[in-house]
């Protein structure tokens, strides 16, 4: 085994490490903060090159593709629970993108985050993150990936709440949370089932973990297989916001924008697919689950991408199309595997990070200025973001040659195979789906753009933007630069990444016909909306062309099909009225009827006892008191008197019990 | 280390009884000279982790059995013994006890203590709290039931009167209410016990739990032979039943929790943690130590009954502990609902059917989720009495955005709570997880059903957060003091260690958990 495979843990541990020793920085040490999570992180991402090369080199191939590095977490019974790391080409390729890109926003946050007074906990919060998130990608055990998960899930909690004294960043925080964890419950309990049902909860352990040889061959058993995968993918579903768990994530835009870049578009929210990807031998023993990977995939890429239509903040826009492009990314691998799901993954991760880190920029500059209806004209104050920005656009949008065209066209092409080796009627709709899905990505983002950073200035913001500084422009223009050249790493016919990650599969050859279809229709979408959004769109005060021509239809597509009002209006008000029940059960029965009926009855034994004591016992011995004075006395007595009748009670019984005792030992004899 | 082997000998009971020693002490200074009193209450409450950790040092962590144990005949003709011992199911909880109860005398100060109210009452209050560390280590050392169960009623005086001196406004009621029902269900306890020391000759836990499966049959011959022949058959079950009662109340299970929260809601915070942080084990322990191995046969006929009252527990202590208004409520319900998956596992190992790994793992668990939960409990109401101290009321309404001015409170509470709702890296993940992972292998659809309180967990801590620390600063304040802020690094320090590190704690249990698992077959 190599030295990186035996240390891979080191690359989560750095920026762990970070972490550790900023959150005792005080708030002044900004420099020392910003510097200790660079040095963490950049330290990570050189050991993640390390391991990237390890992983092409032709001897790890020899050696079997991966490296695990095991180690004993504890022993109950005769059984000891194990961890591990796991270098795998999977593995290090989410390495190396998690790292670089958080590399790349550390650097755009010490200019983005400069004016903030809590700047230091800022780089405290943000390594605590690379660190978890690295720590999920390269976790060898599903109960590792639980722990890595529910840690970047605090970390994403914590700066989502970074502007904790809005309220709706605190309602934002706490809504994230919960909604991943419901679907977290489902994870749980599908880790539970892997761990039974295959004894184990390391994936590679030369021979016995639970994704090779008979381990996995026990779980391909009876309907083990589709229940953990189904399982599983509910709480992929809730990271990664499937429908219908996806309504957090554009809450989640209340973080700082780095935040929103970092977690919220390129890492932690395609944890999700990752997660399927690891267990893809699982998925694989399941056409249901892959199925249902798929159809949810596919209905969420559409369903989101109608919504940023009509959406007017510059950040929500860039969440809803993150849903979106994540359902592309559920589809791909529910539909034609590993491959094209996690190249997607990866590209968009990188155009992702650059659209979010461009608006970052743009509402750095402009005051904090985000509703898109009153920036503009902005390509001409800021013409480097814009340059770059436009780059990310055409990534996602997926126009030829940009990264985003070749990973969307393998999911693509994978989805129009799909009924081949599905028979069902409904196989051909994923594609539909998906294709319908990358006109309305055109279409939203062109009316984005438009919006943004043509016409004329709307607002003050923009009227008095300038260029971002050199932090913030320098990892905007390398993500750019890797958005542009990325995608032919997959390209079709010659494809590397295929290559790379999966060796032994074929690949699902090339399809002349979808790339020039697809690329015609964005380019049609692209017109239409340049269009539509015209001069006359953009003027100060003009309503959306759409808001004016189906106000109807804008306002389901604004209100987000009212999806969170559903779940307020059942889930949430159900819990609320079953804690209500569950106080108003304890108060009036439980302890009302039944703990009160029982002392009610003993009060009455002890008014009964006072009457004696009262009449018979010390008769006239308060004669001379006042009506007052009795009724404060015999208040008095009734409460002392629930516990001291008791007591002699309890000890007169047990004075009879211990006669009898004796009694009948006497008469049994030992 | 000093060759002694003979302070083996003694060694249990010095621990137990250097405290009451302490109380006595105190009556050298004045009654209300408070710092006096609480330095010599604090080195006779720590005094004892010295006698812990020689204990921990020379335990033999592979013996199944019983270690350091003294016997000594008492009330002989009565079969009653001074019999003391340690051994897996109880170290980890003797050492609990040996940090919680100094770090807790160390943090009574003014309100925490309920002296703002009765300064002149600081050597009563003091007194009560090293007669009450007495209490528990007592019950947890105990091995003839006779004496057991003397600590164990021993334990209850003190709280009684810790509540009735030192609580809150509605004290007078609550200690009333906290004594009788406690003390009913004690009751009811001791005459099961008794039926069992008639049935079987002998009140020592050990020989007992030897006897474990010959116990139903003695039950029922003894119901014969004084007569009650219709009784026989129902015998066994309902000695159990009273038995468990005892236990169920201490704990509490579900529907006998309604003392809880009321008793909680006016104890001095000390008292308070000392209530869940270490007596609301005693009763789980006692379900380790007195009802799986006495009462094996009748627990496995009423297993699933039995979890669906644990599983009650769990999710209607959550869904109680929503609706609360004040963090009190909260903190109170939600220790009902913590200590619910504590019964989960020990009800779900007395079901007949199950693998060993699975049963050991569940038990493991419970004992690992009893330090959790006494950690992190013990720090949230510590928390709770610091902003009782600084507002006067913990009620949520007058409370909101304290993040702002209390950045390190925000923090260390923050960590508390996550800890409480099972964060990995933090030990109460450990505790659940291997809970969770027991019974599922053993009932997996309650298991399943009992995920659900993960999620109320989060709801109403995270809810409890952003009430009191997020949002637009309604008051200002001090953040925490020196003091408040080593309480609360110890506490969290060892909920940082263990959930990273959880094997040496499961290594303490681990061979007396796998022995009473094999003998439960």
């Amino acid at each position: 085994m190599s030295w990186i495979s035996r240390n891979l843990w080191l690359i989560p541990l750095l920026p762990f490490a970070a972490a550790g020793i900023t959150a005792f920085f005080p708030r002044a040490w900004r420099r020392a903060s910003a510097a200790t999570a660079l040095a963490g992180i950049a330290t990570a991402f050189a050991l993640s090159l390390v391991a990237l090369a390890r992983t092409m080199s032709p001897a790890f191939a020899a050696a079997g593709g991966r490296e695990a590095f095991n180690f004993a977490w504890f022993t109950s019974g005769e059984t000891t629970a194990r961890l591990g790391f796991l270098l795998d080409p999977l593995s290090a390729i989410m390495l190396f993108a998690v790292s670089l890109i958080s590399l790349l926003v550390f650097a755009f946050s010490v200019g983005y985050m400069d004016e903030d007074d809590n700047f230091t906990r800022f780089f405290c919060f943000l390594s605590f993150f690379a660190g978890s998130m690295l720590a999920l990608v390269a976790a060898n055990s599903l109960l590792l990936i639980f722990v890595a998960w529910e840690l970047v899930g605090l970390s994403s909690y914590l700066l989502i709440g970074f502007w904790y004294r809005k309220p709706s960043a605190a309602a934002a925080m706490k809504k994230a949370f919960l909604v991943t964890r419901v679907g977290d419950l489902g994870f749980f309990i599908g880790l539970l089932w892997f761990y039974q049902g295959a004894g184990t909860s390391l994936f590679y352990d030369l021979g016995n973990g639970a994704l090779e040889g008979a381990r996995l061959d026990a779980l391909a058993g009876g309907a083990a297989a589709t229940t953990v995968a189904l399982l599983v993918f509910c709480g992929a579903a809730g990271k990664s916001g499937q429908f219908p768990l996806h309504v957090w994530l554009p809450d989640a835009m209340e973080g700082p924008t780095p935040v929103s870049a970092l977690i919220h578009a390129a890492t932690m929210v395609a944890a999700g697919v990752f997660l399927v990807a690891r267990l893809f031998p699982v998925f694989e023993l399941s056409p249901a689950a892959l199925h249902a990977v798929a159809c949810l995939g596919a209905f969420t890429a559409l369903f989101a991408a109608s919504i940023a239509l009509a959406q007017w903040d510059l950040k929500r826009i860039l969440a809803y199309s993150t849903v979106s492009q994540l359902g592309y990314m559920m589809l791909g691998l529910g539909v034609g595997g590993v491959v094209p799901g996690i190249f997607h993954l990866t590209t968009h991760a990188f155009f992702k990070a650059l659209l979010f880190l461009g608006a970052g920029a743009v509402i750095h500059n402009c005051h904090h200025e985000q509703d898109i209806r009153r920036l503009g004209g902005l390509k001409d104050r800021m013409p480097l973001t814009f340059a770059a920005y436009v780059v990310g656009a055409f990534a996602l949008v997926g126009l030829p040659p940009f990264s985003g065209f070749f990973s969307k066209d393998e999911i693509l092409a994978a989805a129009w195979r799909y009924p081949d080796h599905c028979p069902w009627w409904g196989a051909r709709l994923p594609f539909w789906a998906a294709l319908g899905g990358a006109f309305l990505t055109a279409f939203y983002m062109t009316r984005q753009v438009r919006y943004a950073f043509f016409g004329a200035p709307r607002g003050e913001g923009a009227a008095h933007a300038r260029e971002a500084g050199r932090w913030m422009l320098a990892p905007i223009l390398i993500l750019a630069a890797i958005s542009v050249v990325a995608g032919f790493v997959g390209f079709p016919g010659a494809n590397r990444f295929q290559a790379f990650l999966h060796p032994t599969g074929n690949g699902h050859g090339f399809v002349p016909g979808i790339p020039l279809a697809s690329a015609a229709l964005i380019l049609l979408a692209i017109g239409v909306a340049w269009k539509v959004y015209g001069p006359a769109a953009l003027a100060a005060g003009a309503k959306d062309p759409i808001e004016r021509r189906f106000p109807r239809i804008f306002a389901l597509l604004h209100g987000k099909y009212f999806v969170d009002e559903l779940f307020a209006a059942t889930l949430l008000r159900a819990n609320r009225a079953l804690g209500a029940a569950g106080s108003w059960f304890d108060r009036w029965i439980l302890d009302g009827l039944a703990v009160g009926g029982l002392s009610v009855f003993v009060r009455a034994l002890s008014f009964v006892n006072h009457l004696l004591d009262e009449r018979i016992f010390n008769r006239g011995f308060d004669r001379g008191c006042g009506a007052l004075q009795e009724a404060g006395f015999l208040n008095r007595r009734l409460q002392n008197g629930l516990v001291q009748h008791y007591l002699k009670v309890a000890t007169a019984a047990a004075v009879l019990l211990a006669a009898l005792l004796v009694l009948l030992t006497k008469r049994n004899g030992p | 280390m000093i060759a002694l082997p003979e302070i083996h000998f003694c060694l249990v009971s010095a621990l137990t009884f250097l405290p009451l020693l302490g109380a006595l002490a105190l009556f050298l200074v004045r009654a209300d000279d408070a710092t006096s009193c609480r330095r010599i209450a604090l080195a006779a409450s720590s005094a004892p982790i010295l006698l812990a950790l020689r204990l921990l040092h020379d335990f033999d962590l592979a013996a199944p059995g019983l270690q350091f144990t003294t016997r000594v005949p008492w009330i002989s003709f009565l079969g009653i013994d001074y019999h003391v011992g340690v051994d897996g199911l109880s170290l980890a909880l003797l050492l609990l006890v040996s940090v919680l109860a100094p770090l807790t005398i160390f943090g009574s100060v003014g309100h925490t203590a309920g002296l703002d109210a009765r300064p002149r009452d600081a050597r009563a209050f003091f007194a009560l709290m090293l007669v009450e560390q007495t209490g528990l280590y007592g019950t947890f050392t105990a091995l003839n039931f006779f004496h057991w169960f003397i600590f164990w009623e021993a334990s209850l005086v003190p709280m009684f009167f810790l509540v009735k001196m030192f609580g809150g406004k509605g004290r007078t009621a609550a200690s009333y209410q906290f004594f009788v029902y406690t003390f009913l269900g004690s009751v009811a306890m001791l005459l099961g016990m008794q039926l069992v020391y008639l049935a079987t000759g002998t009140w020592d836990l050990l020989d007992l739990a030897r006897m474990g499966a010959e116990i139903p049959e003695k039950l029922s011959n003894f119901a014969r032979s004084v007569g009650l022949e219709r009784f026989a058959a129902a015998a066994p079950r309902t000695v159990f039943l009273m038995v468990l009662i005892g236990f169920a109340v201490k704990v509490p299970m579900w529907p006998l929790h309604t003392w809880l929260p009321r008793t909680y809601g006016q104890a001095p915070i000390a008292g308070a943690i000392l209530l869940t942080g270490l007596m609301s084990k005693m009763g789980v322990y006692g379900l380790l130590r007195i009802v799986l191995p006495l009462f094996g046969t009748e627990m496995a006929q009423l297993a699933t009954p039995l979890m669906l009252f644990a599983l009650a527990t769990v999710l209607l202590g959550a869904w109680t502990a929503a609706a609360q208004k004040d963090l009190r409520g909260l903190i109170s319900y939600s220790s009902v609902s913590h200590l619910g998956y504590c019964l989960l596992g020990v009800f779900a190992v007395g079901a007949a059917t199950g693998r060993f790994e699975e049963k050991a793992l569940a038990l493991n668990g419970v004992i690992f989720q009893m330090v959790a939960h006494g950690l992190s409990a013990t720090g949230l109401f510590y928390f709770a009495g610091a902003i009782e101290a600084r507002f006067g009321g913990c009620d949520y309404d007058r409370l909101g955005g304290l993040r702002r001015s209390a950045p390190v409170f925000a923090g260390l509470m923050g960590l508390l709570a996550f800890a409480a709702l099972g964060l990995p890296g933090l030990a109460g993940f450990v505790g659940e997880f291997m809970i969770f992972r027991g019974v599922f292998g053993l009932s997996g659809a309650i298991a399943c059903a009992a995920v659900l309180g993960l999620l109320l967990t989060a709801f109403y801590l995270l809810t409890m957060l952003g009430k009191i620390f997020f949002g637009p600063a309604i008051p200002e304040t001090s953040d925490l003091t020196l003091r408040e802020r080593a309480v609360a690094a110890a506490l969290s320090a060892g909920l940082f260690l263990f959930g990273v590190l959880p094997e040496p704690l499961i290594r303490l249990s681990n061979a007396a958990v796998s022995s009473l698992v094999r003998r439960l077959g």
